[in-house]
């Protein structure tokens, strides 16, 4: 751990790693916390800032999702993401169950609920628990 | 350095076949390979397809991956880094040394035309610096790496890094700063 900092070794710091003081070597930021405490320090930690904040304008997009998803689906045993037309299919019949139950609570109101299968069961139930990929969408 | 990499577990639970695990990856570091490759190709397309290109590397050494050698950020960034060199030199090599239109900025950023011009300045600057110069600048300030970390994935002395970042920077600041008529000197 470095006890001793010179004013030289210091603007040298902020020369090459910048203002910010937590990307600068573990083995000096402490004693470099003091050095930034005097004049001289705070006025070369300020200048280098300057620099710092114009490198900040340039900021670039965050991934979108569909990347992520396509990548994390790209990894083995990773479960397969299912064609699009599929899984409108298996939100349909989701709908349809919700739909069907809303109907029957409306219309029978008493005992117990009864819930109709939804008739294009077409789409296999394995499919529609436990899928990461949908949970994304 | 390496006894405390946080992402062994990860790769360990993704060498098992765990899809959270895989999906807690994909969110931690497609960010900071996106980053890395748009700002040194400049080009987002291709920066997502060298991305995949990253994760099956990724994938392929997670059952093996052995804790102690490096951090896995950090090899990480060496194999993006050695990909984006690969595709800037086929990019050389084939005529089309001219860089590719800077990446869109953040919506934020396309909220007034200044912001926009800012960041066009900037990586128009950064792409003009000498490559390893440019790469240095890229890992520390814009990757957070640290100056060790750096080094390694440049494979070169930490006062090698901090003399390209010194210079990277002192042409940074003359290009971007503004006219300072006090500040004759580093």
């Amino acid at each position: 751990m470095t006890d001793r900092l010179t004013l030289q070794r210091f603007a040298d710091l902020a020369q090459a790693y910048g203002g910010v003081i937590e990307r600068w070597p573990a083995s000096d930021q402490v004693v470099a916390r003091d050095m930034a405490q005097t004049a001289e320090g705070a006025a070369i930690l300020a200048d280098a800032l300057t620099l710092d904040h114009a490198l900040d304008a340039w900021r670039v997009p965050l991934p979108d999702a569909q990347l992520a998803q396509r990548i994390a689906a790209s990894a083995p045993h990773a479960p397969k993401l299912r064609p699009a037309k599929l899984r409108v299919r298996i939100g349909l019949w989701w709908s349809g169950i919700g739909a069907a139950a809303a109907l029957a609570g409306a219309v029978a109101g008493f005992a117990t609920v009864t819930l109709a299968t939804p008739h294009d069961a077409a789409v296999s139930a394995d499919t529609s628990f436990g899928d990461l990929a949908d949970k994304d969408s | 350095m390496t006894e405390d990499d946080p992402d062994t577990g990860l790769l360990a639970r993704i060498g098992h076949g765990d899809a959270v695990a895989t999906r807690m990856l994909v969110a931690a570091k497609l960010p900071r390979i996106l980053g890395l490759a748009t700002r040194l190709l400049r080009d987002p397309v291709a920066a997502e397809d060298l991305a995949q290109e990253a994760f099956v590397r990724v994938w392929r050494n997670a059952p093996k991956w052995q804790p102690g050698r490096a951090r896995f950020d950090t090899w990480l960034h060496t194999v993006v880094l050695n990909l984006c060199r690969d595709r800037l030199r086929r990019r050389r090599d084939a005529g089309g040394d001219a860089l590719p239109d800077v990446a869109d900025p953040a919506p934020d950023a396309e909220a007034t035309m200044i912001a926009a011009q800012q960041a066009r300045q900037v990586a128009d600057a950064i792409a003009a610096l000498p490559e390893r110069q440019r790469e240095a600048i890229v890992l520390v300030h814009y990757q957070d790496l640290s100056g060790a970390e750096a080094a390694q994935v440049l494979d070169i002395s930490v006062d090698a890094l901090e003399s390209l970042l010194a210079r990277g920077r002192r042409t940074l600041r003359a290009q971007l700063g503004p006219s300072r008529k006090g500040d004759a000197h580093d």
